[in-house]
Formats: C-alpha cells, structure tokens, sequence
C-alpha cells in the first residue's frame, strides 16, 4: 500500500514538472503544452556567462517567428512581467540548457533566450506564459526615458490582472500610472508627450501621474478626460 | 665570485618574474573602430585617477552606494588624439552599449571598489561607471571600447526609439537579400540588408512622415517615409551603398552615412 502511494506521489510530482502549457495569440488564441511545443523545429543561441571562469551556455529551443507573424512579439510571464521585442529578432522558446530542462529557477520549464547583440539580460524572461503576435498599426507603444520600452495591443491592457484575463480579454481600460510602472520610467523624467493620429500633445509628467487618467480601447486607444484620441504612442522625456 | 653569484640571483629572479608574467596574461581593453589600441590594466592604473563615490540606480529602483577609482574615459582617449560621435562598449560575455560621446563626461574606466580591487562577480577587474547615468549602462567586465563616427559607421536617428550606429560588421547581424534590377540599362545583382529591417530594429516613431538619406559628402534625398518602410527591395549594402531599384540613379546614394526619420 505504501509503496502504492509513492509510486502515486511520484508520479504526480513528475507530472507537475513536465506540465506547462502557454498560449501564443495572433489571430486567435491557441494553446499549446510543452511536449507539443518540442515538436517543432530546434534553434540555439549561446549565451557566455562570465563567472568564475567564462563559459558557454548552450540554449535550445523553438525559433519565437515559427509560431506567428507581427511586428513585434510581446513575451509574457506567469507572474505579468511583460517585454516587447522586434520580429526580426532571434529569440527562442528555451526549454533546454547545456541539454538539460530548464530549471525551475531559472525560470524554467519555459524561458526566453534572445540573441546575443540584443539589448539587455532583462529581456530573457522566465516562467513563459504567453507569446503574442502584435500588430504595430493596432497597438500603442511606450518608449523615451523608460527601461522598458513596450507594445500595448488592446488585449495587453488586461495584462495589470491576469493571465487568464488577458486569454479572455475581459477589459478595455486601465489607469495610465500602471502603464508608466510597467514600462517603468527613469527618475529624470519630467514631460509626456501623446503622440495621436492629430499630432502631439504634451504634459507635465507629475501632473499626469496625479490625474492618473484611465486609457481606454475603444476602436483605438483613448484617454476620454484629457480629451485624447487614437493614441499611438507615448513618450516620456 | 660573489658577484656572479649576485648577478646569476638577480638574472634568476628577473627572468622568474617575466615567465610568471607570461603565464598570467594580463587583462587587456581593446580599443578598435576609429583607432587601434589596447589598455592593459597596468597602464590603467598608471593614469592619474579619481577617487569618488557614486550611487548605483538599478531599474528597480534600488540605489547602492559606493565609493570608487577609476580614470576617465576623455582622459584614456586623449593621447589616441579622437572625438568620437558614439561609443560601444562590449563586455567579456558580449553585452553591449551604445552611447553618445556627449553623454561620457562622467564615464570612468574603475579598477577599486570600496578600496578593493574589483572582484569578477562585481564586474572586475574593469567596470564602466558613469555616475549620471542608470546602472543599467555600468558595463561589467569592459572588454572593448569602440570609437564610431562618420568616418566609419551609419547612424540611424530622428523620429526613431533608439538610435542605432552600426558599422559594417555590425550590419552582418542582419539577413541578407539578394535582387536583381536595372542600373543605368544594365542588369545587375545586388546583396544587402532592406532599410527596413534596420527602421524596424531603430524602431521608427508612429508618426514618422519622411525619411532623408545622406552621404558622407553631405548628399542628401529625401522620401515619403512609407514609400521606404513599404518596399523591402530597397537595400544597404555592406560598403554603405544605397540600393534604390525603380529609382533614378541619383537616388542611390553612395558612402550613406546617415538615416534621419522625420
């Protein structure tokens, strides 16, 4: 009996390893687990750390352009940490390091392995949860004097409350502040400017921040108390 | 004989000397791009230094504090007798930073934290600090200093969210396509990167209206920009040649020096 039961531990712990599932949106959205995930074709980046000697670590993974067409693909953790990177850029879905799964901490069983010339290690994020396809011309972006510079599609605004809420795109609006911590803004910041499909409009970036205005999707992405349409992008300086 | 003994001792311990130095190579910066030239941590500390403190902002926006020794940048590059537009600095594990050499009036090459020598962990034995800027941009490990300008790269700027400033190595970073069009009535083949790709990776402002080419003679021609970002036939070819196919040949504009968005 006893033995029956850890037999069955066993396999519930091996099963809570291996199972990882994720979504990739484009037009829709689909999901995939990481076994079906494996099927596809494999690609390496290498990454050298340097710790007490330098060495190379070899990532293996899917090629991210495989699964989808955009302009920009927005990676999302289980935990809401979001990064936007450009199409054209070698990221994989890495579930292999030096031939072994990714471990838990960091940040397997699915993380994200970037080419080597391309920004910051904050960029590689763990625990992938969703890959999404965005389309430049339905989206926002947040860029200037921030960290991180991100692609908003109207689904992304669901992405300050769950994973799941973005799956189901349940909301269209959020407050502004939480768009500015996401991107996260340097401390020398003063102006916002909101670039509109009628030009540019600025503002003093402390006042914004007070007003905490609410964004909203709406046929395009509109800030209806300061009287602003069709948002396009927003730049902090 | 006394004396030979002496001078066989001496001999001995100058030779051991160099052979330990020979085993140990000496970590070395190299200077490449504009000028060719190393800096070996030896000659480092040779400079006249600075000694100050200097908070470390992370993006999270935890400030560390230390104190520091380290030379300036300007002063490290004065006897190469250059003024760069842009600098890269690259890392031992290849990251990377780009920065404008405006911005590097505070950028110091350090070798002593907290009054020790910089370990590998903390980013030794050289560790770029640049006290008004991010810790972001305090490159660990400095392996390189590459000194860009016009001389020898392509800037792209203007309506776009990072300036790029690549060379012509850094241009084989991108995929390559081949077409083949009429030049001046004759057939020909051309391999390149489309301007595309590179308005992409600068990516360009969302109300980017035109887009202006200029050469390193100050040639200029100036589109629509959708014109551009729409036709991925056009190209850059890695001796910084504008491929214009369709185009009148004064549109293809040779030793392209720079891309302004507007």
């Amino acid at each position: 009996m006893k033995k029956f039961l850890s037999i069955f531990l066993l396999f519930i712990i091996l099963g809570c390893t291996e199972e990882w599932n994720f979504y990739v949106v484009d037009d829709g959205v689909k999901e995939y687990s990481l076994s079906e995930l494996k099927k596809f074709e494999i690609s390496t980046i290498y990454e050298t750390v340097v710790d007490e000697e330098i060495k190379e670590v070899k990532w293996e993974g899917t090629p991210s352009n495989i699964l989808g067409k955009g302009d920009i693909i927005n990676y999302i953790s289980e935990d809401l940490y979001m990064v936007s990177i450009p199409y054209d850029v070698d990221v994989i879905l890495a579930y292999k390091k030096d031939g072994k799964s990714v471990p838990k901490e960091e940040g397997g069983p699915l993380k994200i392995a970037v080419e080597q010339n391309y920004g910051c290690k904050c960029n590689w994020l763990k625990n992938l949860k969703i890959v999404e396809f965005i389309d430049a011309e339905n989206s926002f972006s947040i860029y200037g004097e921030v960290f991180n510079i991100l692609y908003f599609s109207p689904r992304d605004l669901n992405v300050f409350y769950s994973i799941e809420d973005i799956i189901e795109n349940r909301h269209n609006r959020v407050k502004l502040n939480r768009i500015l911590d996401k991107a996260i803004c340097k401390s020398k910041a003063e102006k916002i400017t909101f670039i509109t499909e009628k030009g540019r409009k600025d503002f003093d970036l402390r006042e914004i921040r007070d007003i905490n205005p609410e964004i909203v999707y709406d046929n395009g992405f509109n800030i209806p108390s300061l009287n602003l349409e069709n948002i396009r992008a927003i730049k902090i300086e | 004989m006394k004396r030979t003994i002496v001078g066989i001792l001496v001999l001995s311990l100058v030779l051991g000397c160099i052979g330990e130095k020979k085993e140990k190579e000496e970590y070395t910066i190299n200077i490449t791009g504009l000028v060719n030239g190393e800096l070996s941590l030896t000659d480092l500390k040779a400079m006249p230094y600075e000694e100050f403190n200097a908070i470390l902002v992370k993006s999270t926006g935890t400030k560390i504090k230390n104190s520091w020794k380290g030379v300036l940048l300007t002063d490290v590059l004065k006897k190469y007798n250059v003024t760069p537009d842009y600098v890269t600095f690259v890392a031992i594990d290849g990251y990377m930073s780009t920065m404008e050499f405006n911005d590097l009036s505070k950028a110091y090459l350090c070798y002593e934290m907290d009054g020790k020598e910089i370990t590998q962990e903390e980013g030794g034995p050289i560790r770029l600090v640049i006290t008004d800027q991010p810790g972001k941009l305090w490159l660990k490990y400095l392996k390189e200093i590459k000194l860009l300008g016009k001389e020898n790269s392509i800037i792209i700027k203007g309506k776009t969210k990072v300036t790029l400033v690549l060379t012509k190595e850094d241009l084989d970073v991108f995929d390559k396509k081949t077409i083949t069009t009429e030049y001046k009535g004759e057939e020909k083949t051309f391999e390149g990167i489309p301007v595309t790709a590179l308005l992409n990776r600068a990516r360009y402002e969302e109300d980017a209206k035109k887009i202006k080419f200029t050469s390193s003679d100050g040639y200029t021609v100036e589109f629509d920009f959708d014109e551009i970002f729409s036709n991925e036939d056009i190209l850059i070819t890695k001796d910084f040649r504008l491929i214009m196919p369709g185009y009148k040949s004064k549109y293809w504009v040779k030793d392209l020096r720079e891309i302004e968005v507007l």
